[in-house]
């Protein structure tokens, strides 16, 4: 084992002097040296110091830049003591000996540099994931495939689980590609939509919430930064007019409005941060970036006040949903069903519902036939008669879940653990809830690398965004079509996009004490 | 005077000789002897601990830069949360300074 280790060793050190060669080619005025020869390798008193300095410290991707910069020391010490007059062998001697303890050295710096560990989030997180599987199985997994669920949260979590461990470093070394990998498919994902009619997809919607976190790595990579903010600038208005445009835009408002939020926030803390050092240096580029994001903002909520069609549909659902609800079917139904429901919610156990309620609930008279529809003649409990069909009633086997809103399990999971289990159920996910993002804010307040935290408040965003969304349609106020729950109510796409941004903020706050390792892998700088 | 003290010590006349100019470690070695006229001799290598933590620590940051001697090094800046600790640091040092002369009878 110890040989292999040695082995591999050996060839990240050939690996080095061949970087050194052709990165700096500067060592010609000390000793006889090889081209791409280091320096250390031909003072092996200066290889054994760093050697021993390398080995202390556990996390292997930040020895490389360790060791470079020891050794750059050493060898400026060692031309002062020969300008001095001093021979070569003894400045190597005295410039070793005048460097100190190595292993010491090494020690402190291993306590420094090496990623940080976090418990706390992985068990909250878990702690979601079981709540949402919870709500599954306590439903009963009606019109759910349960089975297929559980993969794709079992899929979630790997593809978190990769993040923590390799996403920053990763996606930072890939970020051109990338960026430009996802914005095509991305492209032509909405081009054929268009063109051939496809479904509106939830990779779509769900690949949305992608968009900053490419455009932020695109311009952290991109060698003409211009280019590439302005190529993030047009992508993200392309995909935001596309879903204003197509006709999406009641499915898609909430959506549209996280993703609008958080590109303004990204620009935002660019521009403040980045006039000290972030993902580029150029504070008058990033002007331009955040001008290109408040054009676009003011370009869409142009739009957005303009006259199409569900525009009001959306606003008027969400606040007085009394106004728009013409059948069972309506999301404005739904909201105000919830609202009734849980006004009736116990502390402990299942919302008491009497039979006789049971029926006007399953069949809508409570609403309806309070609003004296029942009497139009029209339908039974005075439905309209667009020939939308009622929730059959059977008193023998109609259930709290019969007289819920269509894809509860999904979109009502808080308000569904209420009223089947009581307030105190609710309370305790809520509070599930609110743990996993006080934890995800904490750790990125403590994330002091600013390409980093840049990324990651992008990211909180854009999962912030959408707990707020469905937490408020949960309890009555739903504004355009559901969002995802992160964790606890997902979708195949939404899980995947959901892990990546977790990760994402994960991992920036892992490697955050190896600090520089992100902007190092992006820039592909020597340190 | 003990580790931890010159420790502390230390960081503070970093954060100092970065908020005159942006260096690399040997560049600040060189300025601590120079201008101490060598009171701190201290063993060079224990500079990168320091410089590494107050770089965790955000104080300071670090890039690649071609020095005036043609070679590549790492430099570091100190940013604005570091000249706020180098602040509270120096006046923490003058207090320090000055109750330590009162007891020793030294004229202020």
């Amino acid at each position: 084992m110890k040989r292999r280790r040695k082995d591999i060793g050996d060839r990240g050190r050939e690996n080095r002097k061949r970087e050194r060669g052709i990165n700096h080619g500067n060592y010609e005025n000390h000793g006889n040296r090889d081209a791409g020869e280091s320096f250390s390798d031909v003072w092996p008193q200066v290889s054994q110091f760093l050697d021993r300095v390398e080995e202390q410290i556990e996390y292997r991707p930040v020895r490389e830049s360790i060791r470079r910069e020891m050794e750059d020391h050493i060898e400026d010490r060692m031309q002062d003591y020969i300008s001095g007059g001093c021979g070569r062998e003894e400045a190597a001697k005295k410039a070793v000996a005048g460097m100190g303890d190595p292993e010491a050295i090494g020690r402190q710096l291993n306590e420094i540099r090496r990623p940080r560990k976090d418990y706390a989030l992985p068990a909250v997180i878990l702690l979601c994931v079981a709540a949402g599987l919870l709500v599954s199985f306590l439903s009963g997994f009606r019109d759910l495939n349960f089975f297929s669920q559980n993969f794709y949260f079992l899929f979630g979590i790997t593809v978190l689980f990769f993040f923590v461990r390799k996403g920053c470093v990763l996606t930072a070394r890939y970020a051109k590609a990338v960026s430009v990998l996802y914005f095509s498919a991305f492209l032509l994902l909405i081009l054929l939509t268009r063109l051939l009619h496809w479904r509106y997809t939830p990779a779509i919607y769900n690949g949305n919430f992608l968009l900053p976190v490419a455009a932020l790595l695109l311009i952290g990579a991109a060698e003409s930064k211009r280019k590439a903010v302005a190529a993030a600038i047009g992508f993200t208005a392309a995909a935001v007019a596309f879903q204003i445009l197509s006709g999406y835009l009641y499915f898609t408002f909430s959506g549209v409005l996280i993703l609008l939020m958080s590109i303004a926030v990204a620009g935002i803390l660019l521009w403040n941060t980045d006039r000290k050092v972030t993902l580029s240096a150029a504070g008058k580029r990033l002007a331009t970036v955040l001008a290109g994001l408040l054009i676009l903002i003011i370009t869409a909520a142009a739009v957005f006040s303009s006259a199409y069609a569900q525009r009001e549909e959306v606003f008027r659902t969400f606040f007085s949903p009394e106004e728009n609800t013409e059948s069972v079917m309506d999301d404005s139904y739904n909201a105000l069903l919830i609202r009734s429901l849980l006004k009736r919610a116990s502390w402990i156990g299942e919302v008491k519902l009497s039979g006789e309620d049971l029926e006007k609930y399953s069949t809508g008279e409570w609403y309806f036939g309070l609003r004296g529809r029942s009497e139009s003649g029209t339908a039974h409990n005075g439905y309209p008669e667009n020939g939308i069909p009622h929730n059959a009633y059977d008193a023998e086997s109609t259930a709290l879940e019969d007289i819920l809103p269509y894809q509860y399990q999904n979109n009502y999971v808080i308000s569904y653990l209420i009223l089947r289990c009581g307030l105190i159920a609710g309370i305790l996910v809520m509070a599930v809830i609110i743990s996993f993002f006080s934890i995800l804010a904490r750790r990125i307040a403590g994330i002091r690398g600013r390409s980093g935290f840049v990324l990651s408040v992008v990211c909180f965003c854009l999962l912030a965004g959408q707990a707020v969304f469905y937490i408020l349609g949960n309890f009555g106020w739903q504004l355009g079509a559901f969002c995802n729950l992160p964790f606890l109510s997902e979708g195949v796409a939404s899980i995947f996009v959901n892990a990546i941004l977790t990760g994402i903020i994960a991992s920036a706050y892992r490697y955050d004490s190896v600090r520089n390792i992100f902007l190092r892998a992006v820039r592909r700088v020597s340190y | 005077m003990d580790k931890k003290m010159m420790s502390i010590a230390t960081s503070m006349l970093l954060l100092k000789l970065l908020s005159e100019e942006d260096k690399y470690g040997y560049q600040m070695i060189r300025e601590l002897e120079e201008r101490s006229e060598k009171f701190f001799f201290m063993n060079e290598g224990t500079i990168y601990p320091i410089l590494h933590n107050l770089e965790k620590e955000g104080m300071i940051r670090s890039c690649s830069r071609i020095a005036e001697n043609g070679r590549r090094r790492k430099y570091y800046s100190i940013t604005e949360e570091g000249r706020a600790e180098l602040q509270k640091k120096q006046e923490e040092w003058t207090g320090y300074r000055k109750a330590v002369g009162k007891i020793l009878g030294e004229a202020e």
